[in-house]
C-alpha cells in the first residue's frame, strides 16, 4: 500500500543481490534508460510484451520523477532471486494523496493514469512518498533459467 | 502550422504525413512517444485535425517503438476530437507491444475501428 512520510527510507538491496544498472537522471536520459533495461531485462529472459510492460512500468516513474519530483532521480536495477528489482528515487514534493489514488482505476482519457499501469503490470509495487520525494520499488518476476 | 521541431535527445520520433488518393491523410509514427517527444506527437497529430483538408486520417503505427501513457492520452483525446468535427481518425499496423499496451487501458478497438 502506498505511504505517506517525510522523507523516502534509504533502499536496502540485499545481501547477494547482483546490481545491473545504476543512473542519474533528468528529461534527456529517457530513451537511453530504456535501452540500459531492455539490454538487461532481455539477458534476464524477459521478452517480447513482458520486457515491454517492464520498460514501460519503469519510464511512467521516472517520468513521473521528471514532471512531479524536481526534474530527475536515481533509479537503479538489480537482480534478486527469481526477480528484477528496479528502484526510483527523486527529492521532489513527493505524490499527493490525489495521484495515488488514480491508481485504482485507469482513465485513458485523462493525464495520470500512469501510476495504475505500473501496478498493474508490476503486481508488487512498494511506494513510500512524502514532502521531500518519493521512492518506488518494483519486483518483476523473471523467468526460471 | 508547423509543428515544433523534433527535439534531439536520447528519444527520437519521426513522423511523415503524405496524402493518399483516395483522400486519406496519412501520419506514419516511427520511434518514441515520451516526455521528450510528447509535445511534438501531440501538436503534430491535433494540428492534422486543425486542417480543413484533412477529411480522414490513418496514424500507421508499424514503426513505433515505446509510447508512454502520455501519449495514450493523447491518441485517446485526438479519436474524440476527431469524432466530435465528424472526421475518421484510426491507428493501423500497430504492433503486438503497442496493441497490448492498448487493450490493457480498454482503448484498442475504440482507436482502431
Amino acid at each position: 500500500m502506498p505511504q505517506r512520510t517525510g522523507t523516502p527510507q534509504p533502499s536496502h538491496m540485499p545481501d547477494g543481490a547482483h546490481r545491473l544498472y545504476e543512473c542519474e537522471f533528468t528529461r534527456a536520459d529517457l530513451g537511453s534508460i530504456r535501452a540500459a533495461l531492455a539490454s538487461h531485462a532481455s539477458a534476464h529472459g524477459v521478452a517480447d510484451q513482458a520486457r515491454f510492460n517492464f520498460i514501460l512500468a519503469v519510464n511512467e516513474l521516472t517520468t513521473n520523477a521528471i514532471v512531479h519530483g524536481g526534474g530527475g532521480g536515481c533509479v537503479r536495477l538489480w537482480h534478486h532471486g527469481d526477480a528484477l528489482w528496479c528502484e526510483i528515487v527523486d527529492t521532489g514534493r513527493g505524490l499527493t494523496p490525489a495521484q495515488l489514488d488514480r491508481m485504482r482505476k485507469p482513465d485513458p482519457r485523462q493525464h495520470g493514469h500512469g501510476l495504475w499501469l505500473v501496478k498493474h503490470i508490476c503486481g508488487s509495487v512498494h511506494i513510500d512518498t512524502g514532502e521531500h520525494g518519493t521512492r518506488v520499488l518494483l519486483r518483476y518476476p523473471v523467468p526460471a533459467p | 502550422m508547423e509543428p515544433a521541431s523534433p527535439p534531439a535527445e536520447s528519444s527520437e520520433l519521426r513522423l511523415i504525413r503524405t496524402e493518399q488518393a483516395d483522400g486519406t491523410t496519412c501520419l506514419t509514427v516511427e520511434g518514441d512517444v515520451d516526455a521528450i517527444t510528447g509535445d511534438y506527437f501531440r501538436k503534430t497529430v491535433m494540428g492534422l485535425l486543425d486542417d480543413p483538408g484533412v477529411v480522414r486520417v490513418q496514424l500507421n503505427l508499424a514503426g513505433l517503438q515505446f509510447i508512454d501513457s502520455n501519449g495514450v492520452t493523447v491518441l485517446v483525446k485526438a479519436h474524440r476530437a476527431a469524432s466530435e468535427r465528424g472526421t475518421n481518425l484510426r491507428i493501423t499496423q500497430t504492433t503486438d507491444n503497442i496493441r497490448g499496451l492498448l487493450e490493457l487501458l480498454g482503448v484498442y478497438n475504440t482507436l482502431s475501428a
